[in-house]
């Protein structure tokens, strides 16, 4: 019987599934950073996205390139990957990217356990950035520049984490419409995670 | 924060919940906030506000009995209801309904191909069905049949038809409210309806004679509030074995009447797909000289916007044809075509454009590069291939594409097929933008200018759009955004130009218009509605028709 959490998980693969554990239980199986996040969309027209996704297939994250459309991404291999059970995903993209995934994952069950906004200066000197994340996951990210790590090493640091927790609320995208100057771009991170 | 109906107390609301869950089940009765987040309108006018039109909760029914049981509850706790497919039409506000605190009816569950014809060209599915799940069901079966899909695909071939949606292929089939042939409901008393042949119980034309005998109501259900949709029929178009696109472009302002004429001609024959008009000069609007022309207040000089243009030696306006069948009738169609430009188009040229085998390949899908240039057919949806590239592109700042802007900042208004009303809209948009005061406009290309060109996505009339964008980050820049529709709306109806949809939040502006002898037609359906709907539980304020139990709500949506 096909649970109420995968219901849409369903209809992008096209034909009924079989998922027998519970989106709880899927989530709270995913115990460690290096288990939870198993599959990660990376928009490689950002040099940064792509270094950050190099070095997380490294820990055996499966990397899912794209410059912009996503579709076959989602309808062709993460949706069908799901028979067995909805897990987390991460991103690191556009903004379309991430409002298509933000919505095709909440039918399949997910919400938004992480999303990141980070404004990058056209030459790459200068970066700002705006994490909506537990408290336990933002301050991780802020702790973790604070020491000195870079930026892209941080954000590759908490995003397995935040892909470890169950989501009992998500957090909200207020700011996925936040305006980029003609100076800079915005990436976004997010993880998606199994709503609790 | 809980959200709830009008007029009902959290007692009621709970015992209404219980009962939702009896009807179908605990688990598809979603009412935590997180849950209730995914049927929101990203894009709302009033997004945080307290008019929002955020739902109470959701219940996702499995089968046609759950449907019905969900209805009954309704009924008995009078609660208002809001039946959404997919609810993923974001640029029509999504899943949001007209009435806030709802409870949306999500049918993404019902998700059967009943019925798939590869000899007589039609599908009945269930509204879950998706245009991806219709486009694989075909491919796996090697049906040489299309879908014709919008764009995006992930919504239904049923919602996008009750919504009166558009495609992009032939003209019989991109008209998705004409394509679809019968429909189930269950009505508001929980009953079941079929229309058209689906009223004769051995008929196997149901998909195949829409009309049935006597009156068909089925229309009431287009963007209506008289029945939740259970089953719709799809007609199909047969996969052509051929594809091949040209050009015709014309070198003067004026040239436009010649060749929507000649286009008109075409269409109206079935010899082309969509026409996709344009102008190649869009460009030129970074260049203050042609921009202040282009969108020069009280009229335009023609002369020197057509000497501009040859000046930078591109043509004024131009249309891309598509053609459909085999190699041999496409090039005879576009030899066709060309023939008529030639004769009746003065100073037009032709440019062949692609020609492919059907199937295309993902590569041809994608290639934008043709032999005249990048081309403004998005290939994709002309050969049905179902996708989610929309969202790389629309929405987006010109000058900054990592920016979404607002997704409800036009109208597609209903306008004659010739040049003189293209002019017209562009004479009375242009106008409208420079007296509602210009800095409330972005500077995004599709503003009104002397550019704007029309969209032929009905066979039979055009669409004209252009964006009146304004960024929503600051919230009374949401107020400005709602202040210059409803301008647009008023100028509009002035002119005899209707919205053809609208979201939620504006269909009472919208409706308010069509009002020809003191709205008779409002008052016919809300007649009607009353009969059939007595709680008024289905989907009130739809299309601008409230039931008597929520009309004081009329012209309050969103406040």
């Amino acid at each position: 019987m096909t649970s109420r959490r995968h219901f849409l998980a369903g209809s992008i693969a096209g034909s009924a599934l079989c998922i027998t554990s519970s989106a709880r239980a899927a989530a709270l199986q995913a115990t460690s950073p290096e288990t939870a996040l198993s599959r990660l969309v990376c928009d490689t027209r950002f040099a940064q996205a792509g270094l950050i996704a190099r070095n997380l297939a490294s820990l055996g994250v499966e990397v899912f390139e794209t410059q912009g459309d996503t579709t076959a991404i989602w309808y062709e291999q993460i949706a069908p990957g799901w028979r067995s059970g909805i897990r987390a995903i991460g991103g690191l993209t556009n903004t379309a990217s991430l409002f298509t995934f933000v919505r095709l994952g909440f039918d399949a069950g997910l919400t938004v356990a992480f999303h990141g906004r980070h404004r990058i200066s056209v030459d790459g000197s200068e970066t700002h950035h705006a994490v909506d994340a537990s408290p336990v996951i933002e301050c991780q990210f802020a702790a973790a520049l604070n020491s000195g790590l870079s930026w892209t090493s941080a954000l590759q640091t908490v995003l397995p984490c935040a892909a470890s927790r169950p989501s009992t609320e998500g957090v909200k995208l207020a700011d996925i419409r936040a305006p980029a100057t003609a100076r800079e771009t915005i990436l976004h991170s997010w993880i998606l995670t199994p709503r609790a | 924060m809980t959200i709830l109906p009008p007029g009902i107390s959290a007692e009621q609301f709970a015992s209404a919940m219980r009962a939702f869950e009896a009807a179908v089940g605990k688990d598809w009765v979603l009412t935590s906030e997180t849950d209730i987040a995914g049927y929101r309108d990203p894009w709302s006018m009033v997004r945080d506000e307290p008019g929002e039109l955020l739902p109470s909760a959701a219940v996702a029914p499995a089968t046609v009995e759950e449907v019905q049981a969900v209805v009954r509850v309704a009924n008995q706790f009078k609660i208002p209801l809001y039946a959404v497919s997919t609810g993923k039409n974001y640029s029509y506000g999504g899943p949001a309904p007209n009435v806030r605190g709802s409870v949306i009816v999500d049918l993404k569950r019902m998700k059967r191909i009943l019925e798939l014809d590869g000899e007589r060209n039609f599908a009945l599915v269930e509204p879950g069905v998706t245009y991806f799940d219709l486009y694989n069901e075909i491919q796996a079966r090697g049906l040489k049949l299309m879908i014709d899909n919008p764009d995006p695909a992930w919504g239904s071939p049923s919602g996008n038809s009750l919504d009166r949606g558009v495609g992009y292929t032939m003209g019989p089939y991109r008209d998705h409210a004409s394509s679809a042939c019968g429909v189930e409901v269950v009505l508001a008393s929980g009953e079941i309806m079929r229309t058209g042949m689906g009223a004769l119980p051995a008929a196997k034309t149901w998909q195949e004679y829409k009309h049935g005998f006597g009156p068909d109501p089925t229309g009431l259900f287009f963007q209506g509030n008289f029945g939740i949709v259970t089953k719709i029929g799809v007609r199909l178009m047969p996969l052509p074995e051929h594809y091949r696109t040209g050009k015709i472009t014309v070198p003067k302002r004026s040239d436009l009447h010649g060749l929507i004429k000649t286009v008109n001609y075409l269409a109206d024959l079935f010899m082309i797909g969509e026409p996709v008009f344009s102008s190649p000069l869009h460009p030129l609007m970074k260049d203050p000289e042609f921009f202040s022309e282009a969108t020069r207040q009280g009229s335009f000089d023609d002369d020197r916007l057509n000497a501009l243009a040859a000046t930078a030696n591109l043509p004024f306006y131009q249309v891309e044809l598509q053609f459909y069948g085999s190699e041999g009738t496409t090039r005879a169609n576009w030899e066709y075509a060309k023939e008529l430009a030639t004769r009746d188009v003065p100073g037009s040229r032709t440019l062949d454009g692609v020609s492919y085998k059907m199937p295309l390949t993902r590569e041809q899908i994608m290639d934008k590069d043709t032999p005249y240039g990048e081309s403004a057919i998005r290939r994709y949806a002309a050969v049905a291939t179902p996708n989610l590239t929309t969202f790389d592109f629309i929405g987006r700042h010109v000058d900054s594409p990592d920016d979404y802007v607002h997704l409800h900042y036009g109208m597609f208004t209903i306008v004659p097929r010739s040049a003189e009303s293209v002019f017209q809209v562009q004479r009375a948009w242009v106008d409208l933008v420079h007296e509602a005061n210009a800095t409330l406009v972005t500077e995004q290309t599709p503003r009104p200018s002397a550019l704007t060109m029309p969209l032929q996505w009905h066979q039979t009339c055009f669409f004209m759009w252009a964006g009146f964008p304004l960024t929503i980050t600051e919230r009374p820049m949401s107020e400005a955004l709602a202040d210059m529709l409803e301008r647009v709306l008023t100028v509009n109806a002035k002119n005899g130009w209707g919205e053809y949809r609208s979201e939620p939040l504006l269909q009472d502006k919208v409706a308010a218009h069509y009002n020809f002898n003191n709205h008779a037609l409002r008052r016919f359906n809300e007649a009607l509605k009353d009969a059939v709907d007595p709680n008024g539980i289905l989907s009130p304020g739809r299309g601008g028709i409230w039931p008597k139990a929520f009309r004081s709500l009329r012209g309050k949506v969103g406040v």
